[in-house]
């Protein structure tokens, strides 16, 4: 009876994990893809995170957030890729295709708006444009951001709010620009 | 700030996405890490993935962190003692094996019972064990004061236990099994103990009659609940108090019980707060009736 219990116990933490999965793989790709901009090495990278949050139940964790969990072993994941390979995962990279880079079904302007919106990102330094992402496209609070990336909430506020103001100036000089080009 | 920058977040959020083939291969990928990699049997039990929305039953962790380690004890003080476990299935309070037989295997066979029905049948059956034992207490003409007060209070608490598992099949609307499970009762254990008892000088009604006026109360429920709210939550209470009976109760003392028909319970310790309550609780569900009725 004991072992039936635990068979079963074991049952929904493969279900509970699967929903996990199920819920979080789309916004996790888009945070790693925004972050390394590399479609491929996006994919590889969700799947390891995936890979070890499954590795560390299976071993008996009590893991309680598990979202914010999975975020984080998502950036172990890029940390490590980075160390291995060399490379400078986080660099900018302007050779990247962005129009061949994500999934599009809509009208070429939408796509174009989408690379812009891409490219004023691209613009931030790593860190600011880590905080910023997931605060508002992740929809982390500052809270669990900080728990993710190991750092205060207050930095984490700090980097939210100057990368705000570096966007805006950003996308402020754009409108300038785009008032200028059709003048 | 989030809507200063909504149209930005609102493309990134839109345009970054896993095509369904993306998605199904990586799924793939892991689902057969996960089965390279399955949940080891003993590493289960802490296992955990506490989303918003954690589809695990808590009754279920409940049962796994409170039973399993009791579980194990016993099942090893089991293999240990062999047949004893066996042999005291016969033995009568005062032997040296009876101790073995209400908390042990009695107990272990208590596990089995998951639903409530099934454990309200098992209390049902420990308490006509109980006057099994009596009436061979008797014929062998060992049934003294002390093996008979030990009896009684034993009845008395299946009696109660039964009485709350009765109560938690009727919240789940089971009044049906309910009604059965109690008429089977009354049948095979009060009406032998109390009036026309062999020899055992024990009155059930307190506990049971609880049960008879909570339907009363039922019967006239379209009115106002507070009355049986009221009763509810300190039944609940009751309830909670059993453990620290059957903690003194297996310590083993000489509490002197006498259920004498009036609900006036005496104990010692603790013991006698908890029954107590009981009798506090027939007076909120009286006055809730009278409340009901308009007396």
């Amino acid at each position: 009876m004991w072992y039936d219990i635990t068979m079963a116990v074991a049952e929904d933490i493969r279900r509970e994990f699967l929903a996990l999965y199920d819920r979080e793989t789309n916004s996790l790709f888009r945070h790693v893809f925004l972050r390394c901009r590399d479609r491929e090495r996006s994919k590889d990278i969700v799947q390891e995170a995936f890979c070890r949050v499954w590795s560390s139940l299976a071993r008996g964790a009590a893991i309680e957030q598990p979202r914010a969990f999975l975020y984080r072993v998502a950036r172990n994941v890029m940390i490590d890729m980075a160390r291995k390979k060399r490379e400078a995962l986080f660099a900018e990279s302007d050779d990247v295709d962005l129009f061949e880079d994500h999934a599009m079904t809509g009208k070429a302007e939408e796509d174009a708006e989408y690379g812009r919106a891409l490219e004023a990102i691209a613009t931030l330094s790593r860190e600011y444009r880590e905080a910023f992402t997931m605060r508002f496209v992740d929809d982390f609070s500052p809270k669990e951001i900080a728990e993710i990336l190991g750092v205060s909430a207050n930095v984490v506020s700090v980097r939210i709010t100057r990368a705000a103001k570096e966007l805006r100036k950003r996308l402020g000089v754009d409108h300038a620009q785009a008032v200028t080009t059709t003048l | 700030m989030s809507k200063e920058f909504s149209h930005v977040t609102a493309l990134l959020k839109a345009g970054t996405k896993l095509s369904h083939e993306e998605e199904a291969k990586i799924k793939d990928e892991v689902v057969s890490f996960m089965e390279l990699h399955p949940v080891r049997v003993g590493d289960a039990q802490t296992s955990s993935l506490s989303a918003g929305n954690a589809i695990r039953d808590s009754r279920n962790i409940q049962a796994q962190n409170g039973k399993h380690p009791m579980m194990i004890a016993t099942i090893i003080a089991l293999f240990i003692s062999g047949g004893t476990a066996f042999a005291a299935e016969g033995s009568l309070p005062g032997d040296a094996l009876y101790p073995v037989k209400i908390h042990v295997t009695e107990e272990v066979r208590g596990w089995v019972a998951i639903s409530d029905e099934a454990e309200a049948r098992w209390e049902m059956r420990k308490a006509s064990r109980r006057m099994d034992e009596a009436k061979e207490l008797e014929a062998e003409g060992r049934l003294t004061g002390e093996a008979k007060a030990e009896i009684e209070q034993s009845i008395s608490m299946h009696a109660q236990s039964f009485s709350t598992e009765i109560k938690a099949l009727r919240e789940d609307g089971k009044e049906e099994e309910a009604k059965a499970l109690r008429a089977e009762f009354v049948a095979e254990v009060h009406g032998s103990t109390g009036k026309n008892a062999t020899t055992l000088s024990l009155d059930l009604d307190d506990v049971l009659e609880i049960e008879i006026e909570e339907d009363v109360e039922r019967g006239n429920s379209d009115g106002d609940r507070a009355g049986t709210s009221h009763g509810t939550s300190s039944l609940s209470g009751h309830t909670e108090g059993e453990a620290g009976e059957r903690m003194n109760d297996m310590g083993g003392n000489n509490e002197n019980w006498n259920f004498d028909g009036e609900t006036k319970i005496e104990g010692n310790g603790k013991g006698e707060l908890e029954v107590r309550d009981v009798v506090d609780i027939k007076a909120d569900a009286d006055a809730g009736i009278r409340t009901e009725l308009g007396l």
